[in-house]
């Protein structure tokens, strides 16, 4: 598995090509993946596509980041996860 | 890009022990199988698989999964990854979305094996980051090599946490708690104990829990999360004798961060509704599953079978066993010439799960109180109790009217979570039974779905024949 | 003392009955066989509009549309009233004829539509960007949440005396001689001095029983919803009125809810469904699917890869002129409220007024002649 890299909010960072994206946001956020609509914290929950939870935007589509492999150059938005 | 058209015999949808065992059997009894999963690797949850080799307390299990997943593919079985089921009608006809592109099904038999997902009660703060289920706790660990939190509690009720917790504790977490509703372990010890033939197994999955014996509290549950945007501490309280939890006796432990509840599972019936199938409701069994014949895996639905989680939670023996028994069954539909399954096997595994499902009994009434004015019981809309009290107050008594007038349900999830929770505050509040209550019921799409996935895979498909 | 009134149908029609007749003093119970609003209202597009609807109730829109303004700023905003305006988008250079007809005519009655030019259309819509033709707008036409409608009416109906029971279906009208005496519910009786039924497509089987006739059919209708997006979709869009066949024969509306969903339908000329068809609701078609997806992304083709959440069925209430049955029928007491032929939520003041301008014995506000029962021959039976 190599290592890639990707943006985070706009950050570069490098990260395994493969793992796993919400497992990522979840070490790199201490647990917080995105925020709602009223402004409270959000992280995984169900970890297995269920709950929309963990929903954040890849290349400008939101997706489950808990069903989600990182690939190289991909630009991941944890603040446009929902409107 | 236009859809995949895929005919064949039999569509299996789901690819956890039920999907993966009726179709093998399907295939081996010589009929063309295709298997939608929605994971890169199949597995599900029992079986789930790391992308390399097995490590850990659960390595028996996944070597067992992969051995599955290899008789499986070597039988010839089609597999579709990160495949998930928006659309069916009866004819049978799937529509999925794989990554982006479209897929159009049109077996002559599917399979039903879609399997379940942890099920939580709502307690105030458990939306905090660092709550989440046991199960999504497992995939973190077994497959991501990631902790859930280094002081992690473990709540909730049911084997499945034990499980969880030598997985942790093989991992490196510091379990904290292992709260577990049920009273004590004595009906569990006493229920194996009438089961020679799983002594084994239990003593397998046991043992990595032992060395945390002291940390287990009984006849508790979580009360509280609470934290400054994570969790970082936990409520607990024992039950009372009336069944409700003595806030009297909480106790807060301090320096979590990470809370790990779930109790029991709630079966994903969405395709099966879809499908028109007969649904059933028994709390136990995870509430509404998909009614099968059990010498069968017939659903009340011609051409559609089922098996494994969906048709009622029962764990992992009666799921293999189940498929089994749908996926000969579904050939057979097929026109291929398949034996019938073996339903005593079948009666037997599920012997033990129902003794499991007595052991570990729910305290409903307790579970939905939990719930203060500000707790949201539908997390997708950011609806709370009040919410829904208010509409309750102004005459809404099921899932029609609650949703309609609060959005509870009308969220992406499509109302799987909040299902659970809602049904044990109404009947809490209101004294409606959780069963009459109804659930969210399924309506096209079965999973939020690209409008132009949608479009590819409906023109895809064949106008059924002219009446 | 004025008598007591049982109103059997809690969707907008027998809210804005039910708050129209407290007002006046009566005592009023609502009933529903299920929660209020969560039938033929609650899936409503609910669109307030004067717009390519009706000639003959011209008036009487204008005039609900003053109402529906009222209710807003009386009630601060409880049901998102949101005068956004309505686009009707033209794809025949022969229906550019057919909008201006319509412009002429909803200005002569002191309305203020037009037809677009480019420019205008795109600064009225910005991502309204696919082909057509020509557009027609509207400026006064507006949107509510239907739900929060019927709650809120209910809710002021409640304030001014009503009771509301639902899950209480009224099973059967009871009469001694030739009136009304109340409603049989698996709750009990309930003595009533008049009953409304505004019972959508139920209405029909439930006068059947006491001899009435009337010409209402179920029709189903269909709706999709999209997950929510940002603001995309600033008013409703829909199709100009056509004899041309395709999605012009038909129907499209097109619209983003307040939580962002956009919401939309484009059916062909469907067909009228068997009586009791409202008993079991189906799967939404996929001919339907197909159809919607193709019009909301032609006309706005950034929302293509937009993922779709939610679909919904339910059956409108159809009489053979496209227009609501009101006033009285059959026994003395008994009173109907119903025929919305799916565009009728924006009626629901005309309604409540003419019944409970009649059930008070007092001159309606608006003409009710458009609504009058006995506009149609006696039917023959089915």
């Amino acid at each position: 598995m190599s290592m890639v890299s990707l943006l985070l909010d706009g950050q570069p960072i490098t990260a395994e090509e493969g793992a796993n994206l919400g497992a990522l946001l979840h070490r790199l956020g201490h647990g917080r993946l995105r925020v709602t609509e009223s402004g409270a914290p959000r992280g995984l929950f169900c970890g297995m596509g269920s709950c929309f939870d963990c929903v954040v935007l890849v290349d400008g589509a939101p997706v489950r980041a808990c069903l989600t492999a990182i690939r190289a150059g991909m630009r991941v938005s944890r603040t446009g996860g929902r409107p | 890009m236009s859809a995949e058209r895929i005919a064949g015999d039999v569509c299996v949808v789901g690819g956890g022990p039920a999907g993966l065992s009726a179709a093998l059997a399907a295939r081996e009894a010589g009929a063309t199988v295709h298997l939608l999963d929605l994971f890169e690797r199949p597995g599900g949850q029992y079986f789930m698989q790391p992308a390399a080799g097995a490590h850990g307390p659960a390595k028996r299990q996944i070597r067992e999964g992969a051995a599955l997943i290899e008789r499986v593919r070597a039988a010839g079985v089609i597999i579709h990854g990160e495949a998930e089921v928006f659309g069916a009608y009866g004819d049978p006809v799937i529509f999925a979305g794989a990554g982006g592109r479209a897929l159009t099904l049109r077996p002559r038999a599917v399979v039903l094996a879609t399997g379940a997902h942890d099920r939580v009660a709502p307690f105030p703060g458990w939306t905090l980051p660092g709550v989440m289920t046991p199960g999504a706790a497992q995939r973190l660990v077994k497959l991501h090599g990631t902790l859930p939190g280094r002081r992690v509690v473990l709540a909730g009720s049911g084997p499945f946490l034990m499980v969880v917790a030598g997985q942790l504790r093989a991992a490196g977490c510091d379990v904290l708690r292992i709260v577990e509703a049920a009273p004590s372990p004595a009906r569990l010890l006493a229920g194996i104990a009438r089961h020679p033939g799983r002594w084994a197994e239990a003593a397998r999955l046991l043992a990595p829990v032992a060395p945390l014996a002291s940390r287990f509290r009984f006849g508790r549950l979580v009360t509280a999360a609470g934290g400054d945007g994570r969790v970082e501490r936990v409520t607990i309280a024992p039950l009372g004798s009336d069944g409700l939890p003595l806030t009297a006796k909480a106790e807060t432990i301090e320096g979590v961060d990470a809370l790990l509840i779930g109790q029991g599972f709630r079966p994903q019936v969405e395709v099966a509704r879809l499908f028109g199938c007969a649904i059933d409701f028994d709390q136990d069994a995870g509430g509404h599953h998909v009614r099968v014949d059990r010498a069968s895996g017939a659903t009340t639905v011609t051409g559609v079978f089922a098996a494994g989680e969906v048709t009622g939670v029962a764990g992992a023996r009666p799921a293999l066993a189940g498929g089994r028994i749908a996926g000969l069954s579904a050939a057979r539909h097929a026109g291929r010439p398949a034996s019938e399954g073996d339903l005593t096997a079948f009666e037997h595994a599920l012997d033990f799960a129902l003794m499991l499902r007595r052991a570990y009994r729910l305290p409903y009434a307790a579970l939905g109180s939990l719930a203060d004015a500000e707790t949201l019981l539908c997390r997708c809309e950011e609806v709370s109790a009040g919410d829904v009290d208010s509409a309750l107050a102004e005459g809404a008594r099921d899932a029609a009217g609650i949703k309609l007038w609060t959005r509870a349900g009308m969220g992406p999830c499509q109302g799987r979570q909040c299902g659970f929770g809602l049904g044990l505050h109404l009947c809490a509040k209101a004294g409606i039974d959780p069963a009459a209550f109804g659930a969210n019921p399924s309506r096209f799409p079965a999973r939020p779905v690209p409008l132009s996935i949608v479009a590819e895979a409906l023109s895809a498909d064949e106008p059924p024949a002219a009446p | 003392m004025k008598g007591h009134i049982v109103v059997a149908g809690a969707g907008i029609s027998g809210a804005a009955t039910a708050l129209m007749l407290a007002e006046r003093g009566f005592a009023v119970t609502v009933l529903d066989r299920a929660s209020a609003g969560t039938a033929v209202s609650g899936a409503s597009l609910a669109c307030l509009g004067t717009h390519m609807s009706s000639e003959i109730e011209i008036g009487q829109l204008i005039w609900a549309t003053r109402r529906w303004a009222e209710w807003d700023a009386r009630f601060a905003g409880a049901f998102h009233y949101r005068r956004c305006g309505q686009i009707r988008f033209i794809d025949h250079e022969a229906d550019i004829a057919v909008a201006e007809k319509w412009i002429a005519f909803e200005r002569a009655a002191g309305l203020a539509p037009e037809l677009l030019s480019r420019e205008r259309l795109r600064a009225i819509e910005p991502a309204l960007t696919g082909p057509l033709v020509a557009a027609s707008w509207s400026p006064s036409d507006a949107l509510v949440n239907p739900f929060l409608a019927v709650r809120c009416l209910l809710k002021a109906a409640g304030t001014a005396g009503a009771r509301y029971r639902g899950h209480c279906p009224v099973e059967a009208i009871e009469t001694a001689g030739d009136r009304v005496t109340g409603v049989v519910t698996p709750q009990g009786r309930i003595a009533a001095d008049a009953v409304v039924v505004a019972g959508g497509p139920w209405t029909a089987e439930l006068v059947a029983g006491l001899g009435v006739d009337l010409p209402i059919l179920p029709r189903r209708a269909q709706c999709l919803a999209t997950v929510r997006q940002p603001p995309t979709i600033r008013g409703v869009v829909g199709g100009c009125k056509s004899d041309h066949g395709g999605v012009d024969a038909g129907y499209t509306q097109i619209q983003q809810s307040e939580a962002g969903q956009v919401l939309f339908n484009t059916v062909l000329a469907g067909g009228l469904s068997a009586p009791g068809a409202q008993h079991h609701v189906p799967e939404v078609d996929r001919r339907f699917v197909l159809d919607s997806i193709a019009t909301l992304t032609r006309l706005f083709p950034a929302l293509a890869g937009v993922e779709l959440l939610r679909s919904w069925v339910r059956y409108e209430a159809v009489t053979p002129d496209d227009r609501f049955i009101v006033g009285p029928v059959g026994p003395a007491g008994l009173w109907v409220a119903a025929g919305d032929n799916g565009t009728g939520f924006c009626r629901a003041p005309v309604i409540g007024d003419v019944i409970a301008a009649g059930i008070a014995g007092e001159t309606c506000a608006i003409d009710a002649g458009p609504y009058d029962p006995g506009r149609f021959t006696a039917e023959v039976p089915a």
